[in-house]
């Protein structure tokens, strides 16, 4: 097959685009945070916001983590650094998952109907950054890779849902009937499975080894702010699975390069969490 | 995340009610969209280049809050208008 002039002009465009000056050499995670104080600065905020929420104080942590939020758009038009901007918009999609989620209550719809709106505005801000930034869906970790794989990781959803739910009663009840047992799992798996893995194992690196880290130093802090969003649980056994749940999740992602699997593990886990008690009980 | 995020606000919501955590919560994301939309405008004042960074970005950062501002909205209507 040759090549036309056309299709020669598109690839080198494209590697001309993708050309990075700081792509042959990679941070280590702590050359990163030391390059990038703005950052550190923010995401302990929204770590320490993440604190209040666990401890009760919710409209505390919507303030602060708007406080984040406008310290973010102003170090924005501070920073001369594309790349540098990338980051902090995914710490962004981090502070207003936690402002919707608390913010904007529904009195209706059962315990699924928040996961599903919190989800849609958060995907819709990922599908927003990710052209803006110029992330591939592989760069985010949306490929197939080995389906043989991706079944196995997932079907480890299972134990990890039998030990959830053992550890941690009190989940999302499901309203009964079918419609509503169809409606909660493909909101599980669309609207919090694929939305948390996208954003802290999917974006977070992509953003990373765009500003110069390693693809590892943005899994790694994808991973903590995912287990700092877990604190609001107050549930400590629950906590302690998922701190090692979450850094297998790390190394599958670093593994595979596909965020895939995972979605599927934590989609099949929290479907389990959320069914298990109800049909013990019932 | 967004699993655990119910949790905590039908907490806050049982312990506040709706009006309380509208009028609160609500109100800081309303703050957060006039603030940014606001800034928007004045960075499309300043010029294309900053147009074009920041205008963008705040883009991105305003779409899920404006489907927050939504809910919220529609939480007050429904609460005022259901039984």
């Amino acid at each position: 097959m040759t090549a036309t002039g056309a299709d020669l002009g598109r690839r080198l465009g494209r590697e001309l685009r993708d050309l990075d000056p700081r792509a042959a050499w990679r941070m280590s995670p702590r050359q990163w945070a030391a390059a990038n104080p703005g950052f550190v600065v923010f995401g302990g905020a929204i770590l320490g916001a993440e604190l209040l929420t666990a401890f009760g104080f919710g409209v505390a942590a919507v303030a602060v983590n708007g406080l984040v939020l406008v310290g973010l758009v102003v170090l924005a038009a501070l920073v001369e650094d594309e790349p540098i901007l990338g980051s902090l918009i995914a710490l962004a999609m981090v502070a207003i998952e936690r402002i919707i989620s608390i913010a904007a209550p529904l009195p209706f719809g059962g315990e699924m109907l928040p996961i599903a709106t919190t989800g849609a505005c958060i995907l819709l801000g990922v599908a927003m950054a990710a052209p803006r930034l110029g992330l591939s869906r592989q760069a985010l970790g949306l490929r197939a890779g080995n389906p043989r794989a991706l079944l196995l990781v997932g079907l480890a959803g299972i134990p990890l849902g039998l030990l959830g739910a053992l550890l941690f009663g009190s989940f999302p009840a499901v309203e009964p009937g079918a419609l509503a047992f169809v409606g909660s799992v493909v909101t599980l798996f669309l609207f919090a499975a694929l939305v948390e893995e996208l954003v802290f194992r999917g974006l977070f690196p992509a953003v990373v080894v765009r500003a110069g880290g390693d693809e590892r130093t943005g899994i790694l802090a994808g991973t903590a702010f995912w287990i700092a969003a877990l604190l609001p649980t107050l549930s400590a056994p629950y906590i302690a699975l998922m701190i090692p749940t979450g850094i297998w999740f790390a190394a599958v992602r670093l593994k595979t390069g596909s965020v895939l699997g995972t979605t599927l593990a934590r989609g099949v886990m929290l479907v389990i969490m959320v069914t298990l008690p109800a049909a013990v009980a019932g | 995340m967004t699993t655990v995020a119910p949790a905590a606000a039908s907490d806050l919501l049982s312990l506040m009610g709706l009006d309380a955590v509208t009028s609160t919560a609500g109100v800081v994301v309303l703050l957060l969209v006039a603030g940014l939309l606001l800034a928007r405008e004045i960075a499309r004042a300043r010029g294309p280049r900053e147009l074009v960074r920041v205008a963008r970005t705040i883009d991105i950062i305003m779409a899920p809050l404006l489907g927050a501002f939504l809910i919220i909205v529609t939480s007050r209507l429904l609460n005022l208008v259901l039984p």
